[in-house]
């Protein structure tokens, strides 16, 4: 099994509420999506706002539902697993999300926000375990033992998604699902989280879907880039390959409207 | 040429906390200038300032001359006459500068009443032409609509056509395309250079996008903690920027294929109104020196840049 992620015929409408019920269709966020995730690859998925990336993301992590389609992760189908596969797929997955405001709770330390998943899941059970876990996944996103009893708002917005990406890692995921987790930092510091993002992928052996409007950070971080427009994959392949012979008119159109530092001015 | 507006010294505090810092520039008629830095750099107060429409609990000092005149000495009825009328400002966030619960074609003609640019007769037909010159189709259609019924690129649009219904000699737009897709970004940037020629009119373009800046052409300020870092035309603070943080920033933006890891400027911006001692860059920079933790540097020149920083003492 080369694929860690397997997604196959993948679709999904949200509808308008009816008087009774169901109404008609406000948005096809997904339409018969294919795509594969090789172990230990990273795969970027670019498109315009509104395209489906988030929704994708959403099934995947179990936080919606599809209409049609499956998910494969190690070859088992997600979508009629019992109850303790459940909850070893929710082991397997992990997520960033785009806001590390509003993803991190408020009242807590940074200290609580990286225990809890050991909480949950019922893993680390001693203190001082987890504290010493704490640690090394605070040291292994660039922060240290002196942020552990800070709370979200005595951060500055890259130090809070690197919070966000210690707590991530909390339970050794093998897919992280990274949801636009640079596109509410500060320019200065995109770049900071990006290679992070790229050292935990090597350290923990990550599987990594990487999405983004951001081709270029896309193309820094993974090795295939999929293009999704309308709820539909309209190309993927290797990232050199559709960046640089773009096969499809949507990823011509899309690449030629990034803007670029010129040297050369008219 | 006499300069259209002349900026010296201008400085904005809120409850004594400095957020723009003796900024000076000049802007002359037809002249394009970026505005470039990154959140809380004070761009948006800086533009708030020379719209003086910055609220009561701001303080602005310095000059701000427009032909001439400092507008901060104005009064209010002389200063609601140039504003919108001589500067027009289009802000960053197009939801909350349009009124929802009137069509989009009232929304323009009234500015054109209000402004004396049509009268009740050709007030309709100057609506048309405006939302047809910000390329919005089906004007007759589009005129009787409310802003809901538009996407986010077709509002900044239907702002711009309000900003230039009374004609203004300088244009603002605060960050018009940081929401929008760049397909839209891209007609905007090029819609906005095309009005600009065409109309002689000049443009400050805000944004915290500097490859934006560099499509844009002109000439590009870059704001770090409420002061100029360096000031140059965009041909020569791409090819060859002087300030170590345009550099860093520069080199963060221009992403090569192949690259192992990201240049990064190390650390975070400063907090709103914080104090320094010397450089307000000195603990991220990566040429810092013994001086630069004990003195703020002023402007220097630095080859066909304006740079604030020891290096081009
Ligand atoms: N809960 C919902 N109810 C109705 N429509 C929705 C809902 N969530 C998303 N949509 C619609 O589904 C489509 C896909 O949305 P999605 O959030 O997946 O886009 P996206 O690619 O993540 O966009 P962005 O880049 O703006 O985050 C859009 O048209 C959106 O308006
Ligand atoms: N009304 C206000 N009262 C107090 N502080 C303010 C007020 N308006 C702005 N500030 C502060 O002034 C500083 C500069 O803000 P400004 O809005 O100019 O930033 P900006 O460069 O436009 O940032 P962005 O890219 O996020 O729009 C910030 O620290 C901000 O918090
Ligand atoms: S003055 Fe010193 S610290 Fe500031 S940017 Fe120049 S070299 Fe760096
Ligand atoms: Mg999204
Ligand atoms: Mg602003």
């Amino acid at each position: 099994m080369n694929n860690i992620l397997e997604i196959k015929n993948l679709s999904k409408n949200y509808y308008k509420r009816g008087f009774l019920g169901r109404g008609e269709i406000a948005a096809r966020a997904l339409d018969n999506v294919n795509l594969t995730l090789a172990r230990r690859g990273a795969l970027g998925l670019v498109g315009e706002s509104g395209c489906g990336k988030t929704t994708l993301a959403k099934i995947i992590l179990g936080l919606e539902t599809a209409d049609n389609g499956e998910i494969f992760i190690n070859g088992k189908n997600t979508f009629n697993a019992g109850a303790a596969h459940k909850k070893e797929i929710k082991k397997t997955l992990s997520a960033v999300f785009q806001d590390p405001y509003s993803s991190l709770d408020p009242r807590m330390t940074a200290r609580r926000i990286i225990a809890e998943p050991f909480l949950v899941h019922g893993i680390l059970k001693g203190k001082d375990e987890i504290e010493e876990e704490s640690i090394k996944l605070l040291t292994s996103v660039g922060l240290g033992k002196e942020h552990l009893d800070r709370y979200p708002h005595q951060f500055s917005g890259g130090q809070r998604q690197r919070v966000a990406v210690a707590r991530a890692l909390a339970l050794k995921p093998k897919i992280l699902i990274a949801d636009e987790p640079t596109s509410a930092l500060d320019v200065s510091v995109q770049a900071q989280v990006l290679n992070l993002l790229k050292d935990i992928r090597e350290k923990f052996e990550l599987s990594v879907l990487f999405i983004s409007h951001d081709i270029n950070a896309a193309r820094f971080l993974c090795g295939e880039i999929a293009v999704m427009h309308k709820g539909r994959v309209v190309e993927r392949g290797p990232a050199e390959g559709v960046l640089e012979n773009p096969q499809t008119q949507y990823t011509k159109t899309l690449l030629s409207a990034v803007p670029r530092i010129r040297r050369e001015h008219a | 040429m006499e300069p259209l507006l002349e900026i010296k010294n201008l400085s904005v505090s809120f409850n004594r906390t400095k957020v723009l810092k003796n900024l000076s520039y000049l802007l002359r008629a037809g002249e394009t200038l970026s505005i470039a830095g990154e959140s809380g750099s004070g761009k948006t107060v800086h533009a708030l300032a020379l719209m003086r429409l910055l609220g009561k609990t701001a303080e602005a000092d310095g000059e701000v001359l427009f032909k001439g005149k400092n507008i901060l000495k104005l009064k209010e009825e002389k200063m609601r006459a140039l504003r919108g009328h001589s500067i027009a400002m289009i802000f960053q966030d197009p939801m909350s500068s349009l009124n929802p619960v009137f069509t989009v074609g009232y929304q323009i003609a009234e500015t054109l009443l209000a402004h004396k640019k049509a009268d009740k007769k050709t007030v309709r037909q100057k609506t048309l032409e405006l939302l047809k010159t910000v390329e919005i189709e089906d004007g007759q259609n589009r005129i009787n609509r409310y802003p809901h019924e538009f996407s986010g690129g077709q509002r900044q649009r239907i702002m711009i056509a309000q900003a230039l219904a009374c004609e203004p000699e300088i244009l603002i737009a605060d960050e018009p395309t940081t929401a929008l897709d760049v397909t839209i970004q891209k007609q905007i940037i090029s819609l906005l250079k095309n009005l600009q020629k065409k109309r002689n009119m000049a443009l400050i373009f805000i944004t915290h996008n500097l490859a934006l800046a560099s499509e844009l052409g002109g000439r590009v300020l870059v704001l770090y903690a409420g002061q100029n870092a360096e000031e140059a035309e965009a041909k020569d603070i791409f090819s060859a920027p002087k300030h170590p943080y345009t550099q860093g920033l520069i080199a963060a933006a221009d992403v090569k294929p192949g690259l192992k890891r990201l240049p990064v400027i190390e650390g975070a911006p400063p907090a709103a109104g914080e104090i320094f001692a010397g450089c307000p860059f000195e603990p991220r920079c990566p040429k810092r020196m013994k001086i630069c933790s004990q003195k703020n540097p002023s402007v220097f020149k630095a080859g066909a840049s304006l740079a604030r920083c020891f290096l081009y003492e």
